[in-house]
């Protein structure tokens, strides 16, 4: 059998190459348990460390210090022993844990013992009139171009909506040398009201510094708008602008041949679903979660999750839920190893999503932003 | 690297997807719609969103921005629905 044939068993079956799936494999196959990865994407990283083993872009500045600290992680994923299946598209996962895998068109099923699901996040849909217009995109997939391929828009581009990842799409565009027409900031006033209880705890947390730093590196560089509404794409077959009303209900617009919207990340739950997971609706976060247990578990006796598949925290954060569920999984399946401490990884783990109930609130997509009519 | 749009050539670079490659060669659409026949263009560039369907190497309704260009990857925009079979 070679290295790169699929086996029928595993120990653990780990789905998703990002922080999350990177740190659970890495400590499973270090443990000596027979392991898994498998990801969609051609490359490790997920999405938030997407293209990092081959990425483009010369200059580290450009996508930054957060992006480059996944390095470490993909490195050790690819030593530790795990079997690393990029291209590969999980289409199911049974309740006793049976895995259907397609690769290159090829079909696999298999079993394991344990599954750590670690497929992240995706964005929160922003549908507004226009939407569906050729040039109008998400803010992730210019990062994820930027990424992967390094190119950025070109022509004329505005950047619209709420929420840190938009902030630090602006930061790296500025950083590649690309022009940003204006930032429309759907923000809603209010939620910074709303915000304030968890103020002190924000400034506490690691997320203070960082957002310090990227509304620095984009202030003053890029004309902002805030507290947009009614923000519409406008063109014939194509983006040619971008309408909205201001603070002060006095209806803009500016011609534009990319409109990147983003009003946050939601997980990415389509495989937990279909597996039969329990989730339950985040009112905070807008969005569906998995009811999860100690360390990941979900309703699903031997399936974990894992990373901002579990509610959104960050990447750090993801890392530090993977070394848990992987620690639980290791012990599940080796007993007779000895079992170290988890104190590290739950510090780690609190250190990490202190600070985000702050970033929830304050960037809570406004009233009506979930359908283009304003009514959602 | 060198790929064909509906028999045009244009330049990519290797780890592009073939979403990237259209959107970078300057492509306006990369297929229009079963319904009403409205240009799209790829959205997401993740594999969620589905608004990048092309035909890829005679295969239709693969999702661009899932598949990596290859030297030779011809690709066709995707005019109103794919038939299964063709």
């Amino acid at each position: 059998m070679s290295a790169t044939e699929i086996r029928d068993e595993y120990d653990v079956a780990v789905i998703g190459a990002g922080p999350a799936g990177l740190a659970a494999a890495s400590l499973c196959a270090r443990a000596g348990l027979l392991t898994v990865i498998f990801d969609e994407q051609a490359s490790p990283g997920g999405q938030i460390y997407r293209g990092i083993t081959e990425t483009p872009l010369r200059r580290r500045e450009i996508l930054g210090a957060d992006y480059w600290a996944g390095e470490p992680l993909v490195k050790e994923m690819l030593a530790s022993g795990a079997q690393y299946v990029p291209r590969a598209m999980v289409g199911s996962l049974t309740p006793d844990l049976e895995v259907a895998v397609s690769r290159d068109g090829t079909s696999h099923v298999l079993r394991a013992k344990r599954v750590i699901l670690a497929t992240g996040a995706k964005e929160r849909p922003f549908p507004i009139p226009g939407g569906t217009l050729p040039g109008v995109m998400s803010a992730g997939a210019a990062q994820a171009m930027l990424k992967s391929s390094g190119i950025v828009p070109q022509g004329r581009t505005i950047l619209a909506g709420s929420g840190p990842l938009l902030w630090r799409l602006a930061a790296q565009l500025l950083q590649a040398g690309a022009s940003i027409d204006a930032m429309l900031d759907t923000t809603p006033a209010v939620n910074r009201t709303r915000a304030l209880p968890q103020l002190f705890d924000f400034l506490r947390s690691p997320y203070f510094a960082k957002g310090m730093r990227l509304l620095h590196a984009v202030r003053g560089k890029v004309r902002i708008e805030k507290g947009v509404t009614a923000l519409r794409a406008e063109g014939d077959g194509k983006l040619a602008g971008a309408t909205w009303q201001t603070l002060a209900g006095e209806s803009r617009t500016l011609p534009s041949d990319s409109l990147l919207l983003h009003q946050g990340i939601v997980p990415n739950m389509n495989l937990a679903m279909s597996a039969g997971i329990e989730h339950e609706w985040n009112e905070l976060q807008l969005c569906w979660a998995p009811k999860l247990g100690v360390n990941g578990l979900t309703s699903v006796g031997g399936i974990y999750i894992a990373g901002d598949g579990a509610g959104i925290a960050g990447a750090q954060a993801a890392a530090w839920r993977g070394v848990l569920a992987a620690s639980d999984v290791i012990f599940a399946v080796r007993p007779d190893l000895a079992r170290p401490s988890q104190r590290y990884a739950v510090t780690a783990l609190q250190r990490f999503s202190r600070g985000r109930a702050f970033l929830d609130l304050l960037y809570r997509p406004a009233e009506g932003n979930g359908s283009p009519d304003g009514r959602g | 690297m060198r790929l064909t749009v509906d028999g045009k050539p244009i330049e990519a670079c290797e780890g592009d997807s073939v979403a990237a490659a259209l959107l970078a060669a300057g492509f306006d659409h990369c297929r229009t719609t079963p319904v009403s026949g409205a240009p799209r263009a790829p959205y997401c560039m993740m594999g969620v969103c589905f608004d990048c369907l092309v035909t890829v190497d005679g295969v239709g309704n693969r999702q661009g921005c899932m598949v990596n260009v290859s030297e030779g990857t011809q690709v066709a925009t995707q005019r109103g629905k794919h038939e299964l079979g063709c």
